[in-house]
């Protein structure tokens, strides 16, 4: 009995912890994915775009990342940087985004000149890039923030399994719990079904 | 504590998709190759012949009983046919229309539970000409969003109000939301 009681203690604290631990990440997630979905809710003004042109020498490089670091010591560019892309006329290309911005750089090595695109975002946007913002890689803070972004979503997971656990030892009554969580499943299953018939 | 159980309970499917999605976002492990099913059997149509091409799509999926997004990009027309494709989360349709005798060939490219997954996991609108149980599901993407609003406030409450917890463990969990918070605005502003 004893460890049966700890078992539901046990499971109860890891259900707050992951909660209460990612609380605000969970909010964020949660309120910016809503706010993706309406749309209307805001103006989507034309992107405010400033262009310029610069002429100095382009060092060769090693690295992929030894380009990106010359360009943020350079240009001091901040944001998540994306792959390097390699034109066939010698010229590559990397964009940087931020939530505030987009930068996209262009580098000629042949004439020793590049170019740099910033875009300044309008609040939707800022939204779609704190919510979308994927993949490691691109500055140790943006992995920081998609670590968080995978323990939310492994709190997901948890708080499922949890949860059932603790309604099943804590209700006596099962048939209300049973119910809804019979018609949550039957729903998403029918939904899925329909799509695939 | 009921209300928070049985939204739980009522939602918890969603829960593991919003979960299972995510984490495809970062890692990818969803399989990705879409399966071609051999062309369905020929079918009649009797429609005019409508000069707009996104509402001769339209009126083409209506009059063949399916559901999905016209995708203008994948659509062409010549003097002999009309190629469209209409695309749901589980399936694409690509439709050919002899534009002589109104025979419509239907080939359908199913897609995987990961991509259904991941579309689900956004999907805040309604398809147009799907059932009403699939338009519903805006909604229970709506409750599902206030509930996590729900859940942490009553959550936070029904721990602060328990009387055995350590003094501590509130310093820990303010450290950590206000680390959370600190960081949040640091990548927004500095990132």
């Amino acid at each position: 009995m004893a460890g049966r009681v700890n078992l539901y203690i046990l499971f109860r604290q890891i259900h707050f912890y992951s909660g209460a631990f990612l609380l605000v990440f969970l909010l964020l997630f949660f309120v910016t994915g809503y706010l993706l979905t309406q749309h209307d809710w805001f103006d989507h003004p034309e992107p405010v775009q400033e262009i310029t042109s610069h002429s100095l020498p382009v060092p060769g490089f090693e690295e992929e990342s030894e380009k990106i670091d010359w360009l943020r010591s350079q240009y001091s560019i901040v944001g998540k940087s994306n792959p390097v892309r390699q034109s066939e006329d010698g010229s590559w290309h990397v964009d940087f985004i931020s939530p505030r911005h987009t930068i996209k750089v262009h580098v000629f090595p042949l004439s020793d000149s590049l170019s740099i695109e910033k875009t300044q975002h309008p609040p939707y946007r800022t939204l779609v890039v704190l919510h979308r913002m994927h993949n490691y890689g691109g500055g140790w803070f943006y992995n920081i923030y998609l670590f968080f972004m995978d323990m939310v979503s492994i709190s997901l997971l948890i708080f499922s399994a949890t949860g059932i656990y603790l309604w099943w030892k804590l209700i006596p009554s099962k048939w209300l719990g049973a119910a809804l969580l019979v018609a949550g499943l039957g729903y998403v299953a029918g939904v899925i079904i329909t799509f695939l018939w | 504590m009921y209300i928070h159980l049985y939204l739980g309970l009522f939602c918890m499917p969603y829960l593991l998709i919003f979960g299972l999605s995510s984490l495809d976002f970062n890692h990818h492990f969803f399989p990705t190759q879409t399966e071609k099913k051999p062309l369905l059997p020929i079918r009649s149509v009797h429609m005019p012949l409508l000069e707009d091409d996104r509402i001769l799509g339209e009126a083409l999926r209506d009059s063949l009983g399916l559901f999905g997004w016209y995708l203008p990009w994948e659509t062409k027309r010549d003097s002999l046919v009309f190629i469209t494709t209409i695309a749901q989360p589980g399936k694409e349709y690509h439709l050919k229309l002899s534009l002589s005798n109104g025979e419509v060939e239907i080939t359908e490219t199913y897609k995987t539970a990961g991509q259904i997954l991941r579309s689900l996991h956004f999907m805040g609108e309604s398809i147009p000409s799907a059932p009403w149980w699939v338009n519903l599901w805006q909604y229970y993407q709506v409750l599902t969003v206030y509930s996590m609003l729900f859940w942490t406030v009553s959550g936070v409450y029904l721990w602060w109000r328990k009387k055995n917890s350590h003094p501590a463990e509130r310093w820990v969990l303010l450290g950590m939301g206000v680390f959370s918070i600190g960081f949040i605005l640091f990548v927004w502003l500095a990132g």
